[in-house]
């Protein structure tokens, strides 16, 4: 059995009806997971579970939306999922807020409190639900999609990276509860990446050249080639693995 | 010796097996861990020189695994209850759990990944 078979397993990605997190549930369902395709619109889920529904047959993807800012649709989000496929596997907190962009001194508070409730606090809720029947089975995987964005500064996207250095130290933390009863907790850490919520960074061809010129791959990421890391972390290959932060970014954060 | 027909074909993925070692202090095996903060060293550096040509190059930073090399460190049942007790996930690592990161950094899995190091050990170096 190849060490990346997702067979039997149930996944949950927050944030999947595009992206990134569209990438990681289509290749978690192409391993044989059994998937849930969740974001705030249901319609875009939906689309994306019938494609992987088509693929791979009934029954493997399931739509079910939710505003990761609303803590009862979290526990909607657990508890369905819990009644159709009976079990959580592997979560992927993967869905974020990034409302500003601007020197922290330019922030409002609404948007201060939006991007650390979505991105640290309910990544908390989601996994504190989530946790205890991985406990349970003395097996689970659970990966945070967090950023290199909180490896370095910025002054234009500041709140942004603190939260998604907050990931790196919730998974450490987490790593340690969870390890005695081996749930793994793991962070990816992107780089620039070909998505919607990105389209900013690298819209302008200007802005853009100059970023390649600074990333020794030459390119910015696909969503596809986030995904790798994110079945690692899933699978059995990744079973010794808690605690850590893959990074992913072509090699922009070491040059 | 082995780049040039990477760079030729611009296709190539280089994988260091390096250490935690060359993570943090050792008293007892300083020698071996330069050598492995070396090898992170080694894959940042040419990470930059080969990022050009599509040849990647990463390091796996494996924990403590029941190999005949490591078998001093974990050989002895007290010393091993002690690490264990360290370690998150409560045991030393077997073999088969290096292997998967190495097949991501060398398939299309890892094709976006380069001047990195994967470390894989049971959570010991966070704790």
């Amino acid at each position: 059995m190849s060490l990346f078979d997702l067979t039997g397993k149930v996944a949950v990605v927050t944030g999947s009806s595009r992206g990134i997190g569209r990438a990681i549930v289509e290749r978690m369902a192409e391993q044989g997971a059994k998937v849930v395709v969740s974001s705030r619109n249901l319609e875009p889920c939906q689309e994306v579970a019938a494609a992987i529904n088509q693929k791979f047959g009934d029954g493997r993807a399931l739509a079910l939306a939710a505003n990761i800012s609303a803590k009862e649709h979290l526990q909607r989000l657990v508890d369905e999922t819990l009644r159709a496929f009976g079990r959580i596997d592997v979560l992927v907190c993967n869905a974020a807020s990034n409302p500003h962009y601007g020197p922290m001194h330019t922030i409002t508070d609404d948007q201060l409190r939006k991007i650390l409730d979505n991105n640290i606090v309910s990544n908390h809720w989601l996994i504190t639900m989530t946790a205890p029947q991985m406990i349970a089975r003395k097996d689970g995987a659970i990966i945070i999609v967090s950023s290199i964005g909180g490896l370095r500064g910025s002054p234009v996207i500041g709140t942004y990276c603190i939260s998604k250095a907050a990931d790196l130290q919730l998974a450490r933390n987490l790593a340690i509860e969870l390890g005695p009863h081996n749930v793994r907790i793991n962070c990816i850490a992107p780089g620039l990446i070909r998505t919607d919520f990105a389209r900013a960074l690298w819209e302008d061809p200007e802005m853009l050249k100059r970023r390649n010129a600074q990333t020794p791959l030459g390119r910015i990421g696909e969503p596809d080639e986030i995904a790798g890391a994110a079945i690692m972390l899933a699978s059995q290959a990744g079973s010794y693995m808690t605690g850590q932060t893959i990074v992913v970014d072509g090699g922009v954060t070491i040059a | 010796m082995t780049a040039p027909q990477m760079i030729a074909r611009k296709d190539g993925a280089i994988i260091i097996v390096s250490s935690i070692g060359g993570l943090r202090g050792s008293p007892v095996i300083g020698t071996y861990c330069i050598s492995k903060a070396a090898d992170l060293q080694l894959a940042r550096n040419l990470a930059i020189e080969l990022g050009p040509h599509n040849v990647r190059i990463n390091c796996i930073a494996p924990g403590l695994i029941r190999t005949d090399f490591a078998r001093a460190l974990w050989e002895d049942p007290e010393m091993l209850k002690r690490r264990n007790a360290q370690t998150p996930l409560g045991r030393i690592g077997e073999p088969d759990e290096i292997a998967g990161a190495a097949i991501m950094l060398a398939s299309q899995a890892g094709s976006y990944m380069t001047g990195q190091t994967i470390v894989v050990d049971g959570g010991v170096t966070i704790a």
